[in-house]
């Protein structure tokens, strides 16, 4: 069942014609979206579609050339703590304290947050992602996929009302993958938390995403429910993957090179 | 592999390791500043940096060099001292060998510790590059990171020992006292460099005992610094006493000349001085000179093959603890404050500037202590004492702001905001002027003729200090928050870090001047110099701390 927005609410994040840039290269060109109250939305593209440039921006690291970006009716630049008090977020790449070990580093998160009350929450997180092992070593002896657990964690101790996650299974294990999309649908379940995040593995958005918007070259090329892209590209049984391609790829060409690659 | 091809491959090795030295901390970072042309240029721009950093300290050296020229040619005059001369210019001579074996001991260091967290060798792995070839191609990376400073002790100190003694042979024999002094320095730069990456950077944390070992480990690192701040500070003291040993205790000076460098400044002054009656021969000093060289001849086939071994630790932190996962949350400022001398107490570069004011104020005092000057004199060096803190304290301000780069992509997604930042960062610069203060004050507390005047101005200047790191930090946040160039970064020299330096230094020490302007008595000047440092703490707090809200 797919959430729906009350008129009096205001939801958790609206992009009205966002463009960011850098210099003369347009990252994000003219991209309007809204993620809903209690809704898991997946932003989906290749590698340079812009996606990671679209949630910085949501989350005030980047200030548009153009459009507005709005968390909770709130624009993050302007509103800096008051955003990043209701978001939590996990960067694409995972860029820590590397001096420090993983208590530490929360040790100084849940400070500056100001939190109580979530040393339970803190077990179970630490214990689900197995990582209560790891608390005590240095974060720069960590492996990668450790490392994006610190941060998930790290992202959901204060439960904020917008999860903001870039390409948040990277390097996690077959194991960790799936407690996360366990504990992300779990997240959202009683309607007054969202996600939105991005990737390029179709299987994951799939299955977790209420909602998909399909960017290529910065542009958004698609957007809804599996069901509604499936309406726009014309094919009833497609997977996301079929419609991915349909959206972003010259069919012809892929089919030209997959010959050729056959015939070397 | 041929060598032209082997100094091709360790040129790529050397590129990547002073562009990661520079820029490791933009990839991924959330100020990519898009400025296309800019990264482009980055390699270039990272290798011109790394070769100013090398000037820099190869200028350093050749001011070395020429004080001691200064010294062989006329120090007899200015400081008369019974010492024959032979043992004088070899004194002089072995103290500046000493003084280049700790500068080029922790500039190795500080070398070495890039060179392994870059990673850069590991590309060599994948190559059909023998193991021979790939140790070659690595340590002349690694010699290429400070071949000027190098070359410059090479070239220059035996030119200023020979024009100094008029004398081509003792400059000359000079030599192979700087070759000796660099190999073996730099086998210690790459042996600590090892510990250190080890026993600190991958330390486990969790108990306050490994917190102490950490720091203890880290107190290590200034020994090179303590060194050579002692052997300049005490040189006239250090040949005084020898004077008096050649008197009275002839065995023991000879003891000491046995020791390593003094065989070889002894070597070197032997060719332009006659020798000392009942001292010993020059086939005792060449004897002592070649079993020092054996050493060094081992120690060259170790460090051939040490840059390879060493950028190949995979660091491990210590074993599993399963201490829980309960936390102890603070209070923002606390945190950030918290978070610093926790990544110092891994990153002995950020250490040491930390330990650095300490260090001097330390030996200031000491120096204040031994040498029992007159009580009014002994105020005086107790007050030079505070001024270094002062200066050193705002001097290296912004590098407490670099502690904040790697992970600051984070931080500027918490809930924190800059007035919090710049009170927490500067309540770090002003504990370091504190605990500088404390230093030198138990040192002299029994020398000065007016104690309370002198605990009165290092408190009064304290407003100042405030001031100068609300300005410094301040003005780096801002820079970096509309730019998002990765500042402040040790290595990285950025024109910004050093340029916000000077106004820092202006407002510091603009109480300090007063306070000499007006001199005594000392009353009416502490009263002027408290007016002025809390002024600026005033304007410069007002204007920087401004709006309670503003995110970081």
């Amino acid at each position: 069942m797919s959430p729906t927005t009350s008129p009096e609410s205001i939801d958790p994040l609206q992009l009205r014609s966002l463009r960011v840039a850098y210099g003369e290269v347009v990252a994000v060109d003219q991209l309007s979206l809204t993620v809903r109250e209690g809704e898991i939305y997946g932003l989906i593209g290749s590698n340079g579609a812009g996606k990671t440039s679209a949630i910085k921006a949501v989350m005030g690291l980047l200030v548009p050339r153009g459009g507005e970006v709005r968390v909770f009716g709130k624009d993050p630049v302007k509103e800096g703590i008051y955003t990043r008090t209701v978001t939590g977020y996990v960067p694409e790449v995972s860029i820590l304290y590397d001096a420090l070990t993983p208590r530490e580093y929360l040790e100084f998160v849940t400070s500056v947050r100001r939190l109580g009350g979530f040393q339970e929450r803190l077990m179970d997180f630490a214990t689900a992602l197995q990582i209560e092992g790891e608390m005590d070593r240095a974060i720069s002896t960590l492996s990668n996929g450790t490392r994006q657990k610190v941060l998930v964690v790290s992202a959901l101790l204060h439960q904020p009302r917008l999860l903001v996650l870039d390409e948040p299974f990277n390097s996690l294990d077959p194991r960790s993958v799936r407690i996360m999309k366990d504990l992300l649908l779990a997240y959202v379940r009683n309607g007054k938390r969202s996600i939105l995040f991005s990737t390029h593995t179709m299987e994951v958005a799939e299955r977790l995403c209420h909602r998909v918007g399909v960017l290529d070259r910065g542009t958004l090329r698609g957007e809804g429910t599996l069901e509604e892209l499936r309406s726009q590209v014309k094919l009833p049984q497609a997977t996301l993957e079929d419609i991915f391609l349909e959206l972003t790829t010259d069919r012809e060409q892929l089919n030209r090179i997959v010959d050729r690659l056959e015939a070397a | 592999m041929d060598w032209r091809e082997r100094l091709r491959l360790s040129n790529c090795l050397y590129r990547e390791v002073t562009f990661q030295a520079i820029y490791a901390l933009k990839s991924g970072n959330v100020f990519f500043s898009g400025d296309r042309k800019r990264e482009q240029e980055g390699p270039a721009v990272a290798q011109r940096r790394v070769l100013q950093s090398k000037l820099t300290v190869a200028v350093l050296f050749m001011l070395t060099f020429l004080a001691s020229a200064f010294a062989l040619r006329y120090g007899r005059e200015f400081f008369p001292t019974t010492l024959s001369t032979l043992y004088f210019d070899g004194t002089i001579i072995s103290l500046v060998l000493v003084v280049l074996f700790s500068l080029v001991w922790i500039t190795g260091l500080q070398v070495a510790l890039p060179f392994v967290s870059s990673q850069a060798t590991t590309a060599l792995l994948v190559l059909p590059v023998t193991e021979e070839d790939a140790a070659w191609v690595s340590f002349l990376a690694f010699l290429r990171l400070f071949d000027a400073p190098l070359l410059t002790a090479l070239i220059f100190f035996p030119m200023a020992v020979g024009l100094a003694l008029s004398s081509v042979l003792a400059g000359a024999a000079v030599l192979p006292g700087v070759l000796a002094t660099e190999v073996l320095a730099l086998a210690l730069s790459l042996l600590t460099a090892k510990f250190f990456s080890r026993s600190v950077s991958g330390a486990s944390g969790g108990s306050l005992r490994s917190l102490a070992v950490r720091w203890l480990y880290l107190v290590l690192w200034t020994i090179p610094s303590l060194v050579i701040t002692i052997f300049i500070t005490f040189s006239v003291q250090i040949i005084t006493a020898l004077g008096d040993w050649e008197l009275n205790a002839p065995l023991a000076l000879q003891a000491v000349f046995a020791l390593f460098p003094f065989p070889f400044g002894l070597l070197a002054a032997s060719f332009a001085t006659p020798p000392v009656v009942g001292g010993p021969s020059n086939t005792v000093t060449i004897a002592l000179a070649l079993v020092y060289f054996a050493v060094v001849a081992v120690s060259v086939r170790w460090i051939l093959r040490a840059p390879l071994a060493l950028s190949r630790i995979t660091i491990v932190s210590g074993a599993r603890r399963l201490a829980g996962t309960r936390l102890i949350v603070t209070r923002p400022s606390m945190a950030i404050l918290k978070k610093d001398l926790r990544i110092a107490s891994r990153t002995p570069a950020y250490a040491f500037l930390l330990l650095l004011p300490l260090l001097d104020a330390f030996v200031l005092g000491l120096f204040t202590y031994l040498g029992s000057p007159a009580p009014i004199l002994a105020q005086r060096y107790a007050f030079a004492g505070v001024t270094v803190a002062v200066l050193l304290a705002t001097f290296f301000g912004p590098v407490f702001f670099a502690t904040e780069v790697i992970g600051f992509s984070l931080t500027r997604t918490l809930p924190l905001s800059q007035r919090t930042l710049i009170l927490s960062k500067t309540s770090l610069i002003a504990l370091v002027y504190l605990m500088a203060f404390g230093v030198v004050a138990v040192l002299v507390a029994s020398r000065v003729n007016d104690f309370p005047a002198f605990v009165l101005f290092a408190v009064i200047e304290l407003p100042a200090v405030i001031a100068a790191a609300f300005l410094e930090i301040g003005v780096l946040l801002e820079r970096a928050k509309r730019t998002g160039v990765p500042i402040a970064s040790l290595y990285s020299g950025a024109w910004w870090t050093t340029l916000v330096v000077v106004p820092g230094l202006v407002v510091s020490v603009a109480p300090l001047v007063s306070y000499t302007y007006f001199t005594l008595p000392y009353l009416p000047a502490l009263v002027w110099m408290a007016l002025l440092s809390l002024s600026l703490a005033a304007v410069v707090g007002g204007i920087v701390l401004r709006g309670k809200n503003i995110p970081v």
